[in-house]
């Protein structure tokens, strides 16, 4: 792995980030109306994009912040999976409401989805901050 | 179940899978 090929990965992610920021502007804020097949037609591409430039950033890694990003995502995702496991229950035995974390209008369905996701994010990068905090 | 419920559990489910996979993955690669 060459220090050339290391950042060829990074600027992938970079400009992936760059592209989602700029189609949720161009949709949310100037108002531009995508027709609806661009979202199916771009996934593929994207994820495969992703793909590369994931692994390839990833190998040109060093050991130490490997090791900060796989115990991150085992310990903090995990316990990000707990806390939302507990969400599930709460919310199915209605003891608590529906979180409505996402802006604007959504199903109850994308609602599941993101509280599973950010828990688990949120996990994961107080694992990662706990750990590098941990190892300074 | 609720939509809710039932995004939630998939989600779950699905993260469970690649937690297995992604460490066997990890343990072969390095």
């Amino acid at each position: 792995m060459t220090r050339q090929s290391a950042r060829a990965g990074s600027m992938g992610l970079i400009l992936l980030a760059a592209i989602a920021v700029a189609l949720v502007v161009l949709k949310n804020v100037v108002g531009v109306q995508f027709p609806g097949w661009l979202g199916i037609a771009l996934l593929p591409v994207l994820a495969v994009i992703t793909a590369l430039s994931t692994w390839t950033w990833w190998r040109a890694l060093d050991e130490v912040a490997k090791e900060a990003h796989k115990f991150a995502w085992y310990w903090g995702g995990s316990l990000g999976m707990g806390v939302a496991g507990a969400l599930l229950i709460l919310v199915d035995s209605q003891r608590i409401a529906v979180p409505q974390i996402l802006p604007g209008l959504h199903s109850e369905f994308a609602l599941g989805a993101a509280t599973v996701m950010l828990a688990q994010v949120t996990g994961y990068l107080v694992a990662w901050a706990g750990w590098w905090w941990s190892h300074r | 179940m609720s939509p809710f419920a039932l995004a939630a559990a998939l989600l779950l489910t699905g993260s469970v899978y690649f937690l297995g996979i992604g460490t066997a993955l990890l343990w072969m690669i390095r």
